[in-house]
């Protein structure tokens, strides 16, 4: 891999293991490769530290002092604070692998691992990552500009991706139909949707469709 | 000259005729003396033909009599109203009375023509003959007694009351005492009697002593057939109570009941109980009685004493037999027999070895004492009681064994069990223990390669890697030494140790970790703290870890202020208490056991002991290791360790 230049915006690999040696092992080998690491001691200093914006993962061994790696990674998914993890271990146990697993990780890998298996665990969990985040900035995006429409324009969005005529949705909020034509088009140009097409699947993201009850 | 001939009744006639014939012919005194010699001979020939005809009589009345007690099958009865009957006729008296001996007073057995006011008179007491009455000179001489006139005789005269019954009510006049004689023991009297003032004749006298003989084969042939039947019914009861024992030989209280009853029934008694000595066994069984004797028998204690027949008997090892608590001076259980109301008793010993270990007592609510075979009877059952009671103890001491060796099996299974565990966290946290720093040096392996391959390679970066890669192999061999140190030969290496200087030691070691997270260490360690006996090294191994997780602790919180409490003293009178206190976040009591199970978490220092072998350590050195919350924030290990024996 070649070397990124360091931006603001580059990735950055989180590491939480409380083992000096390991911890700087793992750091020199992200760094080998070009990518930007941060390490912590535990849990408790991973979260005291402000996380940027960048897109990142976190590799963490499973019993850390404290809390323990799986239920940092449950409490995580409860804040909706979601960061792709990659599990380690010096213990072997297959239950805690099926259940961090089923939780979501992207990787469990025991110590000591191949480190091309760390490497390439950390490159899905950064494109993981990298999704998560264009989707979320995409929502983000999708959601300002729904704040620009009016509340009929917003009413009358709902509808029509849900389903309806021009002609019902002017019946169901008590306008005329070149009302509702018009409202349409304003949510069009609003929501620069580039076809109708598009428009429903930005209600849909948006979760804001409405059916006849 | 007139031919002799040989039968009497026809030549007399003749003789007469021609005498008649002579003496008209001849007439004088030879013809006269002729005649009174027949006379004579007259005279003296109706007797002996009498005679005759009597001994024809006895002849067949014998006969009948003999018959009849063969066919009689034992029982005298009708055998002794026939021989009295006969013996009445043939001597030709009125009445008679057969009585029977036993040594105390005079029993009917048969009675004819006697009226039954006489005999139920008779029957009202037992008849104990005076002295000097006709009966009781023959009870006393042994020899018949033949009374002309009862009425003359002196106990009549002084009104003795059995004298006078008899020749008022009884209407005996002229009476005949013969004794029956068994070998020469009186065993009772055959009586007859006229109701005239007629002596007997000497002939008459025979008549009777012969009938009298044959009662006696009577009663001894129906004695002997009783004797018999008495064994084989004993037999049986033996069989019954043998085949009870066998079938159910775990069933004690089932063969006592039926040893009780048998006991009772074949002897003859009114109740009969079975009681233990408590110290060998504790069933008991009773036969007969009300409900309340059974309550009451089981409360009874067995011991020895004079004031029982129990008592007696658990005193002499042997059978004892009362014939009359009443008449006992030594008796004491005065209530008891109140109660129940019995007169002879009779207790044998159930013997275990010689020694009683419980007792078997019969009663009886009239005064009729036991005899030897009853006796020898009751020990028989005694002695198969003693094998049921020590069957079922040996079985039950058999079925304990067992349970306690299946216990002790469970036990040891369980401590092995433990075993296996402990070693399973040791072997555990000892992989545990090696994999960091293989994964270290792993991956500082990976990444040195990675930065050999930028253009130019990153040297800073490698070399740093290199040196990483050889410490952490220094760590790994590491390992394997200090588990040998730990746990190389267990009581080598005890010695006494002062628990203040070791841990002033381990904080020492810890003092630049100390610094470097702002933590503040405050010592509370008294003075002349007796000291403990140990394994110096695997102790500052438990130390040193416990102050490394209290370190951890508060360096993962970053606010507050970090404090490590340290404190030692006396825990009552035999005991050392060690204590480490930190300011971190605590444990959670639902995970607080959880935190002594096996797995470890890596140390810079020490080997990175789990709890749970620091709490093996602390075990194997007698004393105790906990963990709880502390107040207002933190977590408190506590060691309690014993003060040794030398230093106490």
């Amino acid at each position: 891999m070649q070397k990124k230049p360091e931006t603001p915006a580059a990735p950055v690999v989180f590491v939480i293991d409380d083992d000096e040696s390991v911890r700087d092992a793992i750091s020199s080998l992200i760094q080998s490769v070009g990518l930007r690491t941060e390490v912590f001691v535990s849990v408790s200093e991973f979260l005291a530290h402000q996380r940027s914006s960048a897109t990142s993962c976190l590799i963490l061994d499973v019993r850390l002092p404290g809390v323990s790696g799986l239920e940092f990674q449950s409490e995580l998914a409860k804040a909706n604070a979601e960061i792709p993890i990659i599990f380690i271990t010096g213990h072997g146990d297959i239950p805690m692998t099926v259940k961090a697993m089923k939780a979501g990780a992207v990787e469990f890998l025991t110590k000591p691992f191949r480190d091309q298996d760390l490497l390439d665990a950390i490159q899905v969990a950064l494109e993981r990552a990298r999704v998560k985040d264009e989707k979320d900035s995409a929502i983000s995006d999708l959601k300002r500009k729904f704040s620009t429409l009016t509340s009929r324009e917003q009413e009358v969005m709902a509808w029509v991706t849900g389903g309806l005529l021009n002609k019902q949705v002017a019946a169901e909020i008590g306008v005329t139909e070149i009302t509702v034509k018009v409202h349409r088009g304003n949510v069009m140009r609003k929501m620069a949707a580039r076809s109708f097409a598009d428009l429903v699947r930005m209600a849909d993201l948006l979760s804001i469709r409405r059916t006849k009850s | 000259m007139r031919r002799r001939s040989k039968s009497i009744g026809g030549s007399v006639k003749t003789r007469l005729r021609k005498t008649a014939k002579q003496k008209r012919r001849h007439g004088s005194i030879t013809q006269r003396r002729r005649i009174s010699r027949t006379f004579r001979r007259e005279t003296e020939i109706e007797p002996l033909t009498r005679e005759m005809s009597t001994i024809a009589e006895q002849q067949r009345a014998t006969t009948e009599v003999l018959k009849l007690i063969s066919s009689s099958f034992g029982d005298p009865q009708p055998v002794f109203a026939s021989i009295l009957a006969s013996a009445v006729r043939l001597c030709d008296a009125d009445n008679g009375i057969i009585r029977r001996w036993d040594g105390d007073a005079l029993h009917l057995v048969a009675t004819h023509n006697i009226p039954q006011a006489f005999i139920e008179l008779r029957e009202q007491s037992p008849y104990r003959p005076l002295q000097y009455s006709p009966s009781g000179r023959m009870l006393a001489t042994g020899k018949l007694v033949h009374i002309a006139d009862l009425a003359a005789d002196q106990a009549y005269i002084e009104r003795n009351p059995p004298a006078v019954a008899a020749v008022e009510i009884g209407g005996i006049r002229t009476m005949l005492a013969v004794p029956l004689l068994k070998d020469s023991e009186l065993i009772g009297s055959f009586v007859v009697g006229r109701k005239e003032i007629r002596p007997f004749a000497d002939n008459q006298i025979e008549v009777v002593q012969n009938f009298a003989a044959q009662a006696v084969i009577a009663i001894q042939n129906a004695q002997l057939l009783h004797e018999l039947r008495e064994t084989a019914r004993q037999q049986s009861a033996a069989a019954d109570v043998l085949k009870i024992i066998s079938r159910s030989a775990f069933n004690l209280q089932a063969v006592l009941d039926t040893v009780v009853e048998l006991a009772a029934k074949l002897c003859d008694a009114d109740q009969a109980a079975l009681l233990p000595n408590r110290a060998y066994f504790r069933a008991f069984a009773t036969y007969g009685g009300a409900a309340s004797y059974n309550e009451t028998v089981g409360k009874v204690v067995f011991e020895p004493s004079r004031g029982s027949v129990m008592g007696r008997a658990a005193l002499e090892a042997k059978p004892v037999q009362v014939a009359d608590v009443l008449a006992d001076p030594e008796y004491t259980l005065h209530e008891a027999q109140q109660k129940i109301g019995y007169r002879t008793c009779l207790c044998v010993p159930l013997l275990r070895d010689g020694h009683p270990i419980g007792v078997i007592s019969l009663m009886r609510l009239t005064v009729r004492p036991f005899t030897d075979k009853q006796i020898e009877l009751v020990q028989n059952f005694a002695d198969q009681a003693v094998i049921a009671i020590e069957n079922t103890r040996l079985i039950a001491e058999l079925r304990q064994r067992t349970d306690q060796l299946g216990r002790s099996v469970m036990d040891l299974q369980r401590e092995r069990t433990n075993k296996l565990m402990n070693l399973e966290a040791m072997a555990a946290s000892i992989s545990h223990e090696v994999r960091q720093p293989l994964a270290s040096i792993a991956t500082h392996g990976g990444a040195a390669l990675r930065f050999l391959a930028h253009a130019p390679p990153n040297v800073e970066e490698i070399r740093s890697s290199l040196n990483w890669m050889i410490s952490d192999s220094h760590r790994a061999s590491q390992v394997f030494d200090n588990i040998r140190a730990l746990f190389g030969k267990a009581d080598e290496g005890r010695e006494p140790i002062d628990v203040n200087d070791l841990i002033r030691g381990v904080l020492t070691s810890f003092q630049g970790d100390l610094e470097e997270h702002g933590i503040t260490a405050r010592l509370s360690l008294p003075e002349d703290l007796p000291k403990i006996t140990g394994h110096k090294g695997q102790l500052q191994e438990v130390l040193i870890n416990l102050v490394s997780n209290a370190i951890e602790a508060m360096q993962a919180d970053k606010n507050g202020h970090r404090v490590l409490q340290v404190t030692s003293g006396l825990h009552g009178d035999d005991k050392i208490n060690l204590s480490i206190e930190d300011s971190g976040p605590g444990i959670d009591l639902k995970h607080a056991k959880n935190i002594f199970d096996a797995f470890v978490t890596t140390k810079s220092h020490g080997m990175g002991l789990g709890l749970a072998l620091c709490r093996m350590i602390i075990d194997r050195h007698s004393g105790e290791l906990t963990a709880s919350p502390t107040h207002p924030r933190g977590s408190i290990f506590r060691i309690a360790l014993p003060i040794s024996p030398a230093t106490r």
